[in-house]
């Protein structure tokens, strides 16, 4: 390393540094906020034939209410239709909307209730809540990170956050081809964009 | 080397389990309750063998969905067949297995009611009532040749399982698929000589028409598949009513045309189902 490397690549991490407590989002000011589903998505992901590969599939309609407050006053209400799943594949579809899996005729949604909410400073935390699919109700957990906040095309205020966790579907009911076809172990990803009312 | 570890399942649950347990039934029971009442209750008891090693979590005691229901349904369909069958005969005896049909078809669209409302899934459960009465009750008139082969009732349940695999309902698939292997079973019992019995017909179409409806209300199986396999349950009438017109010269080929015509609709939905898949590019 020359003399004049050391501090150029110190300068360089310095201002890396700097630029990263910068992506901190700003604080989402309180208020109620409903989920915008055009930018919003439910995503899961299971391992193929066992664990061969990643499937990934999504739920198209999704709809919810976020209440942005102190975090023991926050909550969040998430409803997907799981008539909505869309693994890029119709013949797949049909199956997935079947009592073999979702059973979408029988149980059209499915709904995520927050139950507590933890954020630090740097938008980064958990959120605790009871998901409800094919009628079995469980606690579950995700990590939830604050993405942004900002104004929309018409001034609106919006609000960003991305919610992960895994799940064992079997635990709700969801037993066919387990483990050999799909994993039990689902990993589910829920991206929220939501317009303050 | 091929991977077996999705075929060795499938032929154990599927295959040798209902074999196996309606075959056992079959032969345990022929003495005690008879000939007809023993196949009934060795189809039924080839089916639940399959289902509890088919479904997980069976059995059930605080059913949700209709396949949780279906054993239950199973033990009220044998139950209740050989039941019916002791109405005297004519309309009696059809509405009897009409109410049988009816409140069956009623468990399985019950979980239902909520997506579809109470009209259509009554008129579904109607429906599907009556039409598994029609044909129960048209194929134990004496107008078959023989009485009913439980191979004929096979090949339907094998066609409507493959057609249901294939259509994406695997479950019911794989159980319909079980139901004509615990018929087989009951045909190689009887080496192939003894009839089904009315008991045993009506057993299977009424577990059958429930596997079906599940299929087409909870799954999008296509109505026309449905219509097609309910053709073929009573599609050998017209050879039927020949013979049974005096012509024993030409039994033989009544029986062989009778299977034939049953084949023709089932071939169809097969064809349909296979067609269906490849369309959707199968996965």
């Amino acid at each position: 390393m020359n003399a004049f490397a050391f501090p150029i690549a110190a300068a360089a991490l310095s201002l890396a540094g700097a630029a990263f407590a910068n992506t901190a989002p700003a604080p989402a000011p309180a208020g109620t906020y409903k989920i915008d589903a055009v930018h919003s998505g439910a995503f899961f992901e299971v391992g193929h034939l066992g664990g061969v590969s990643r499937f990934m599939g999504r739920f198209r309609d999704m709809s919810g209410e976020l209440v942005v407050d102190a975090p023991e006053k926050t909550r969040v209400k998430v409803e997907v239709k799981t008539d909505s799943v869309d693994s890029n594949h119709d013949g797949l579809d049909k199956h997935l909307k079947s009592p073999d899996f979702f059973s979408a005729v029988q149980y059209p949604t499915m709904t995520f209730t927050s139950t507590g909410l933890t954020l630090n400073p740097a938008g980064e935390g958990t959120l605790a809540g009871n998901l409800t699919l094919r009628g079995v109700t469980k606690p579950v957990t995700f990590k939830l990170r604050h993405v942004g906040t900002g104004k929309g095309m018409k001034g609106e205020q919006r609000v960003g956050y991305v919610a992960t966790g895994t799940i064992k579907r079997t635990d709700f009911g969801v037993n066919f081809g387990a483990p050999n076809a799909a994993t039990d172990d689902v990993d589910l990803r829920i991206n929220i964009e939501a317009v303050k009312q | 080397m091929p991977d077996t570890s999705f075929l060795i399942p499938l032929l154990l649950q599927g295959v040798l389990a209902p074999f196996a347990a309606a075959a056992i039934a079959a032969l345990a029971l022929r003495r005690a309750v008879g000939g007809p009442a023993a196949t009934a209750l060795a189809v039924a008891a080839g089916f639940l063998t399959s289902y509890a090693a088919t479904v997980q979590g069976a059995w059930s005691l605080s059913p949700q969905s209709a396949m949780d229901w279906q054993p239950w349904v199973v033990l009220a369909a044998v139950g209740g067949a050989l039941l019916v069958d002791r109405a005297p005969a004519g309309v009696r005896l059809f509405l009897a297995r009409a109410v049988l049909g009816v409140l069956l078809s009623f468990v399985v669209v019950w979980p239902a009611i909520g997506s579809l409302g109470a009209v259509k899934a009554s008129t579904a459960a109607v429906v599907a009532g009556i039409v598994i009465a029609a044909a129960w009750s048209v194929r134990t008139r004496g107008l078959f040749a023989g009485d009913t082969h439980p191979l004929q009732l096979a090949i339907i349940a094998g066609g409507a399982g493959l057609a249901m695999m294939l259509d994406s309902s695997q479950t019911p698939g794989r159980l319909a698929g079980a139901l004509a292997v615990a018929l087989a079973a009951c045909a190689v019992i009887g080496r192939f000589r003894t009839p089904a019995g009315s008991a045993a017909v009506g057993t299977t179409l009424l577990v059958l028409g429930s596997l079906l409806l599940q299929a087409q209300v909870y799954a999008g199986f296509p109505l026309v598949y449905v219509a097609l396999l309910a053709a073929a349950t009573v599609a050998d009438i017209a050879p039927a009513l020949l013979a049974s017109r005096g012509r024993s010269a030409i039994t033989w080929r009544a029986k062989a045309a009778s299977i034939a015509l049953t084949l023709v609709p089932v071939a169809v939905v097969v064809g349909l189902a296979v067609k269906g898949m490849q369309d959707s590019g199968g996965y």
